[in-house]
């Protein structure tokens, strides 16, 4: 429940929020147990629950006037055209010495599609597959999400690297 | 199968680094990415220090816990006082 919490934390910023979604999640989780498929992975069917209730219950709350158009750049992004942009070659030396907190920073302001496939591999260490079916999108947009989100996350930390100082070695 | 014989492409062991480090490759692929990385330094570089910003990134993200007064309203809402705290 701590992973679960964590994950409503990244995908709220709100203490309070991230509570309720985990109590939410539960309680769907009790209530429609026997959709629960014994075998199947039950860290990830609660995830998936997590996920719907943040998208139906915690979404409405939130003014979000740009919704729309966000949409429209994340299915742009999503096109298999534009998931290779090159790999971002960074020399390891860069991270070394930069606080925990920018690379919390760098993650919580990527766009929540991306954010979340970060935090389902990467911290979670689900599956792609696994992440596809939490997400309710096929693989290959997981693929190309994670490989966009990392490059991002680079990107982002790159220039914070540069702004403290540390140089790129070549 | 790729062999000494086959053109190294770079770009190809890029793109296959990411499912390598998450474990997606089939066992097959891995032998065949592992061997593509041996015959490249730069490919091989780069493959270092692709685990090592995995390494960095999921040692930093902050990860937090559900609070007791969060866990104890949750055995009071279940009605499951015997709830404890798990993953």
């Amino acid at each position: 429940m701590d992973a679960l919490y964590n994950f409503g934390f990244h995908l709220t910023y709100n203490e309070s929020d991230a509570q309720d979604l985990v109590q939410e999640t539960f309680l769907k989780a009790y209530r429609f147990i026997q959709s629960y498929e014994e075998g199947t992975n039950a860290k990830a069917w609660l995830f998936r629950i997590l996920k719907n209730a943040f998208i139906n219950e915690y979404r409405k709350k939130v003014r979000q006037p740009d919704l729309i158009d966000y949409e429209e750049v994340v299915h742009y992004q999503d096109r298999e055209d534009a998931s290779y942009s090159g790999y971002v070659d960074l020399r390891q030396e860069i991270f070394q010495g930069l606080m925990g907190d920018e690379v919390t920073t760098a993650l919580n302001n990527l766009p929540v599609e991306f954010r979340t496939v970060v935090l389902l591999c990467d911290i979670e260490g689900f599956t792609y597959e696994e992440i596809a079916s939490i997400m309710d999108i096929p693989i290959g947009t997981v693929r190309s999400r994670l490989h966009r989100a990392r490059n991002m996350l680079k990107e982002a930390l790159k220039t914070y690297a540069a702004s403290q100082g540390f140089k790129e070695n070549r | 199968m790729s062999n000494a014989m086959t053109p190294h492409d770079c770009n190809k062991v890029v793109q296959k680094m990411y499912l390598a480090i998450d474990g997606e490759l089939t066992t097959d692929e891995m032998k065949e990415f592992l061997f593509e990385l041996d015959r490249c330094s730069c490919c091989f570089r780069s493959f270092e220090q692709e685990k090592a910003f995995r390494a960095y990134l999921t040692s930093k993200i902050e990860r937090r816990s559900l609070p007791d007064s969060a866990l104890q309203k949750l055995r009071d809402t279940l009605g499951m006082p015997d709830l404890i705290r798990i993953g």
